[in-house]
């Protein structure tokens, strides 16, 4: 535990110095640790190196100001050290696939994308086990019967959605549950698509008040979220930020489904779901 | 920690290299890095070749060298492992070694023992013993000497390893 507060330190440092000149044995020092003492640690609780880590930080700060202010790009190049317009430009596409000038057009930000500030929590969770390590799995076509709607809120919507759910599938039994969400173009703004449900054989024997949908056939990698309900996003973010980037792969949709399993209780604190992250068509 | 202080004439060193961050592809949750892969490479290669290698002293004694003082060192956490055997000259070298020649100088010998060895025993030596010991750092690397006192990272309580550190 004590390396993780250390590491929080370097972590702390870098944010008070995005925009400035600084380099890893200035995290090292911040951390007080020894430069290769600091690199062998930090890589083995935070999975990215500092340097990585570093350039992540300083390029998703840069991509939100570039949605959000009026600056130019080449002075945001600037202020986060990089030494000149194309370098940046070939960091930032690295990182995010497409130019800054590209990005700055979208006028949105997919956060997903952006690497966040880690915190202590953050390194408890990924620490906590090497549940985080996904397996591959092809998965043929399924069907899940169940509600969905546009959510736009931190989770009281989908509170809801899942308590009229309950009601409507009561006396249903050895079903697994779902949680799916789909990422709109644009979802910052209008929200992203929720369907709680349940998978289910044959169509015809749900409820006609649900919706019925077909996930075709993925190969998805997927991973084990171990802890609350709320947890959920420091899972997400090592899959997006951490996991995704560092695997070679890429998502085919912007699909991100959650299986909580026979039994549907947010509130045991170590309940252990399925993330599945779509990767490949089959 | 108390080092020992040492003179030692050059050494010439053949073995394989690495540069940049060695634990980069590491994902924390196994052993594997570059610095371990670096050995299992070379000794790999050794296994099959060392009789071809001339005038090899040092006995069972193989050295992993860490050097620093690139343009990157500081600013990315990238330097250069160096692991290898002591030769007393150069003949006939096959072409898959490389060549290291660590300058004259006197160093100060640590012996780590048990869990120091895992421990960020550099930070002691250079920001703790180093500043009040009337010495400063010579050359931007240091030596990991291994011998048989060393059991592998599995049996580190009852191994032992010495870091042979250039001052002056």
């Amino acid at each position: 535990m004590s390396q993780i507060v250390s590491i929080c330190r370097a972590i702390d440092f870098v944010e008070d110095n995005l925009r400035e000149e600084i380099a890893v044995a200035d995290m090292a020092d911040a951390a007080g640790y020894s430069l290769y003492h600091f690199c062998r640690t930090f890589n083995s609780l935070v999975h990215h190196t500092p340097y990585d880590y570093l350039m992540r930080r300083r390029l998703s700060e840069s991509a939100r100001e570039l949605v959000e202010t009026d600056k130019r790009i080449v002075d945001i190049a600037f202020d986060y050290r990089f030494n000149s317009p194309e370098t940046y430009s070939r960091a930032f596409k690295r990182m995010f696939g497409v130019q800054p000038s590209q990005w700055k057009e979208r006028e949105r930000l997919d956060r997903r994308f952006l690497m966040p500030r880690l915190t202590r929590e953050h390194l408890a969770h990924v620490n906590a086990g090497d549940y985080l390590r996904p397996v591959l799995e092809e998965r043929d076509v399924f069907q899940v019967a169940g509600l969905m709607t546009l959510v736009a809120d931190d989770g009281e919507t989908v509170s809801r959605l899942w308590e009229v759910l309950a009601r409507e599938l009561a006396g249903v039994e050895d079903a697994d549950y779902y949680g799916i969400t789909w990422y709109p173009a644009g979802w910052e703004e209008s929200g992203v698509f929720y369907m709680a449900g349940i998978e289910v054989e044959v169509v015809d024997s749900a409820n006609p008040g649900l919706v019925v949908k077909a996930i075709p056939p993925l190969t998805y990698a997927r991973f084990i979220h171990r802890g609350a309900r709320g947890d959920l996003p420091l899972t997400l973010d090592y899959v997006y930020q951490t996991w995704l980037p560092k695997s070679g792969e890429r998502l085919v949709y912007p699909l991100e489904i959650v299986c909580y399993g026979r039994e549907l209780d947010a509130t045991q604190p170590d309940a252990e779901w399925e993330v599945f992250i779509p990767i490949r068509r089959t | 920690m108390e080092p020992k202080i040492v003179e030692k004439d050059q050494i010439i060193l053949v073995g394989f290299s690495f540069y940049g961050d060695p634990f980069a592809e590491s994902d924390g949750w196994t052993e594997e890095n570059e610095i371990g892969r670096l050995w299992r490479r070379f000794l790999a290669y050794w296994a099959e070749n060392a009789d071809r290698v001339k005038h090899l002293r040092g006995g069972d004694l193989s050295y992993e060298v860490h050097i620093g003082g690139y343009e990157e060192t500081d600013s990315m956490g990238h330097y250069e492992v160096f692991v290898g055997m002591e030769v007393a000259e150069l003949e006939d070298v096959p072409v898959q070694l490389l060549v290291k020649v660590l300058p004259p100088t006197r160093y100060a010998v640590f012996t780590l023992r048990g869990e120091q060895i895992t421990s960020d025993w550099p930070r002691t030596i250079y920001d703790e013993w180093l500043p009040g010991s009337g010495y400063e750092s010579a050359h931007d690397y240091l030596i990991e000497l291994y011998d048989q006192r060393f059991k592998g990272l599995e049996n580190l309580a009852e191994s032992e390893l010495d870091i042979c550190v250039p001052v002056r």
